[in-house]
């Protein structure tokens, strides 16, 4: 029987908080519970990170299969690497719980 | 989108180690169309590291070959086949039959072909066997008519295949039969027949695994690559039967009878090199080209044994990819002849195009003169490590690999001609289209990230560690796995000191015997990188600037080598880990891979052995509680991948863990070689073994071996103007690695 519960709890906007304070620290347990969600096959959504310049500029792209280049989002520029994992912690978030992030 | 600006011309060296008083020849192209550019040669000084390094420089090199050029069109010739370059190999034939064994792997081509007299293009009579956009068998002939048995063969069982036509019907008869295999499929035989225009074959080349494409030499081009295993491939002078033919198949041998054979090709033989002899009587031997993967099971392969040498038989297949390369084979564009005065260095050849555009680096390594040295000291450039990691497409292709590295992975323009132009040849971190794992690597080919800037990682890295001897005036060599290869302990006895880069992962056993020979001498060695001396490579005989690796058994792999292929090719030892291979990373410099994770990097502590007197003497004025706690390589001295002593694993009993990494996350996870069977919990903060470990311990020779076990340690280095920790603890092992001053073995009477 397939579950139809949302695969992440949008109620836990503490995590989102966490992770958006920093990207690349220690994490609580329960983020790190979330990142392996959101991180998994089910919902990673395939981005990967194009430096523009180097330290300045960034762009997301999806992945592509069958050996074919990342296709460039190119409406999302981010001034740190940071930013842009915070971008995909959001698009992750948003499709793994059918819910807008509404924190900054 | 691909739109991105990439570098539009690219090129590569005939020899990337050289010594001043030599000439380096480099092949500059375009993939796309002819262009100016300005070549600048520069010395590389340090890399793009951001506001946490030294930040990219580069020193300009003044030299006769700087300044505008216009580059040529230049096509790489990519994919694996074997030419048979005898005009009589079909000259005159009006009736034949050609057979195979024959392995599919990939669909979704417009025709693989397994053997081939045509060539792209061109009209004259000939024929293709192929495997056709079905995944059928079906025959091509050059007037456009195409047979095929219409149903596809299954991918990755084993077929014979066989066509045939007779001159006095212009009948021609087709079969695809599966070879019985373990499992409960039975897939049908199919046959199918038709007509072809009649007439004797005129005089070509003929192709096994392509057909012949016309292309500037001395490149061989080809198309129609075959993306599988072909073994025993076979020409028959006259139209067997159906008869004649199925009962072949059901005898799984393609060998026709003795009154017809015309041509029987025997890949079991020779299998470490490029020739490919024929049993027929014209000996219409071939040679193959871009090194298609040898020493692979064959069709009668059945398990019972791993040895290619021991049972060829077994091996009697070559497995050929469509993006195989092992020279892209342009011509030498510009050369240098290097003055005697040049310093030994990394430098390259930058290639400027169009405003906007990324320029395209040609990294090279200049040496000392052979057999002299300019320093005591010497960095050895992970030359091996860089190749293995050239042209790397994974990063670029759908994985869970953020769970893996605990954020997102980075890449940039110039990465992405490595999938844009897939003729570049991949690394062997990636799988070829059909699935399979790259295993051969070649360095005669544009390489796209081995330059200074872009990921920080192996080359970037390590030029974070020559700014640093630059930024505290300590003289030293460069030096390359390549040249230890080649000249063993005669490099290295020229020097006190050898320094490693940051990830010295591929060592060829040469190159082991070498560092370990000299390290018995009394050489002193510092280790500063991560999982070093890790999987065993080789160098191929006859494919100079190519290594072959197989990902045997265990470690941490892109890619599993397929059961009964663990054994090199080139030298019919097993691949691998060095570990699984008798030679223990750990008793060579003390610490060995433990484990990985690219969230962060963090710092060491100092261990109560490092108040012993063998080893305080290293941390004078160094006053950091968390030592290393900075850094450009994810903030953090340890880190990215680590290594931690282990005396189970070969560590010296006398060595002294003198610091230990703390803080990791659970994204730093323990090795898949520690672990016997899967569970969680084995990573960062919970495994204590998750750590890296600076060691440092005496040898028997009077030398010494100091080991950081970090790949991020160097991007440490530059930290705060190189006022900091880790600048000052390891200025202090250097210079006392320098003194002349024997080390003692503790417990050695004085």
């Amino acid at each position: 029987m397939p579950d139809s519960k949302p695969a992440i709890d949008a109620t836990r906007l503490d995590l989102a908080r966490e992770f958006r304070r920093n990207p690349f620290a220690k994490h609580s347990p329960e983020l790190y519970a979330l990142l392996e969600v959101l991180r998994g096959p089910a919902w990673n959504g395939n981005y990967v990170l194009v430096v523009l310049e180097a330290h300045r500029r960034y762009a997301l792209a999806v992945k592509q299969p069958g050996g074919r280049p990342p296709v460039v989002l190119s409406n999302e520029i981010h001034a740190s690497a940071a930013d842009a994992e915070w971008a995909v912690f959001r698009r992750r978030w948003e499709a793994a719980s059918g819910q807008k992030l509404e924190i900054e | 989108m691909t739109d991105l600006p990439m570098p539009s011309v690219l090129g590569y060296c005939d020899e990337w180690s050289v010594a001043a008083g030599e000439t380096i020849r480099f092949r500059i192209g375009s993939l796309t169309r002819p262009r100016p550019y300005r070549a600048q040669l520069v010395r590389l000084i340090s890399p793009e590291s951001g506001p946490e390094g030294a930040g990219l420089r580069t020193e300009d090199v003044d030299a006769p070959l700087n300044g505008p050029h216009a580059a040529e069109l230049r096509p790489i010739p990519a994919g694996s086949f074997v030419r048979v370059d005898r005009e009589d190999a079909v000259a005159g034939l009006a009736s034949w039959t050609v057979q195979a064994l024959v392995q599919p792997m990939l669909r979704d081509r417009e025709a693989q072909a397994i053997v081939s007299t045509l060539v792209a293009g061109q009209r004259r009579a000939g024929f293709a066997l192929v495997v056709d956009a079905k995944g059928a068998l079906a025959i091509h002939f050059a007037d456009g008519t195409r047979i095929s048995t219409g149903e596809a063969m299954a991918q990755g069982r084993w077929h014979h295949v066989a066509a045939s036509l007779d001159a006095t019907s212009g009948e021609v008869f087709l079969r695809q039969t599966p070879l019985p295999a373990r499992g409960f499929d039975r897939p049908p035989a199919v046959e199918a027949a038709g007509h072809a225009p009649a007439g004797r074959l005129p005089a070509s080349m003929l192709r096994i695994g392509a057909i012949g494409k016309p292309g500037p030499g001395p490149g061989h081009f080809g198309a129609w690559h075959f993306n599988g295993k072909i073994e025993a491939p076979s020409l028959a002078d006259r139209a067997l039967s159906p008869e004649e033919i199925r009962a072949l198949a059901a005898a799984g041998s393609t060998m026709p009878p003795a009154d017809c054979l015309r041509a029987a090709w025997d890949f079991s033989q020779g299998m470490s090199g490029t020739a490919v002899v024929d049993l027929g009587p014209r000996k219409l031997h071939g040679t193959t080209v871009n090194a298609p993967k040898r020493a692979v099971t064959g069709a009668r392969w059945d398990g019972t044994e791993h040895d290619w040498r021991r049972a060829p038989a077994h091996y009697g297949a070559i497995h050929f990819h469509e993006d195989d390369l092992a020279d892209a084979c342009w011509p030498d564009t510009l050369a240098w002849t290097i003055p005697s005065t040049q310093r030994s260095g990394i430098y390259a050849l930058r290639l400027d195009t169009e405003p906007g555009n990324p320029p395209f680096w040609i990294t090279f390594f200049l040496r000392p003169p052979r057999g002299k040295a300019n320093a005591r000291a010497a960095f050895l450039a992970s030359t091996a490590t860089y190749s293995v990691y050239a042209n790397y497409r994974a990063r670029m292709a759908p994985s869970t690999v953020d769970l893996a590295f605990g954020a997102l992975q980075q890449i940039d323009s110039t990465d992405m001609l490595a999938v844009v132009h897939p003729e570049l040849g991949a690394s062997t971190y990636d799988k070829h289209p059909d699935g399979s794992g790259v295993c051969h690597v070649s360095r005669l080919r544009p390489m796209v990230n081995v330059r200074p800037t872009g990921r920080l990682w192996n080359l970037q890295l390590d030029l974070c560690l020559l700014d640093w001897l630059e930024a505290q005036g300590f003289d030293y060599d460069v030096i390359t796995d390549d040249d230890l290869h080649r000249e063993g302990l005669s490099l290295l006895e020229n020097y006190a000191v050898v320094m490693s880069g940051c990830h010295p992962e591929y060592w060829s056993g040469a190159m082991w015997d070498g560092l370990d020979a000299w390290l018995g001498r009394g050489g002193r060695f510092m280790y500063l990188g991560g999982n070093g001396f890790y999987w065993k490579v080789d160098y191929l005989e006859g494919h100079p600037g190519m290594i072959e690796l197989r990902r045997a058994e265990g470690g941490t792999r892109a890619w599993a080598e397929t059961p009964g292929e663990y054994l090199h090719a080139s030298t019919g030892t097993l691949g691998g880990l060095w570990r699984r291979n008798g030679r223990m990373p750990n008793a060579l410099v003390g610490v060995g891979f433990i484990a990985q994770g690219f969230d962060f990097a963090t710092h060491y502590e100092r261990t109560e052995a490092s108040h012993d007197p063998r080893a305080a003497w290293m941390f004078e004025g160094v006053s950091e509680e968390r030592l290393g706690a900075y850094g450009c390589a994810l903030g953090g001295a340890a880190g990215m991948e680590i290594d931690c002593a282990s005396t189970a694993l070969g560590t010296p009993a006398h060595a002294l863990v003198v610091a230990s990494s703390t803080g990791h996350s659970k994204v730093m996870n323990l090795v898949v070689e520690e672990i016997n069977s899967g569970f969680s919990g084995a990573y960062g903060g919970t495994w204590p073994a998750v750590r890296a470990d600076i060691v440092f311990f005496e040898t028997p020779g009077g030398g010494a071996v100091w080991s950081t076990g970090s790949i991020s340690y160097v991007g440490s280095l530059a930290h705060d103007g190189y006022r900091n920790g880790i600048s000052r603890l390891t200025a202090t092992v250097l210079r006392r690695f320098l003194d002349r001053t024997p080390f003692e073995m503790p417990g050695n009477p004085a």
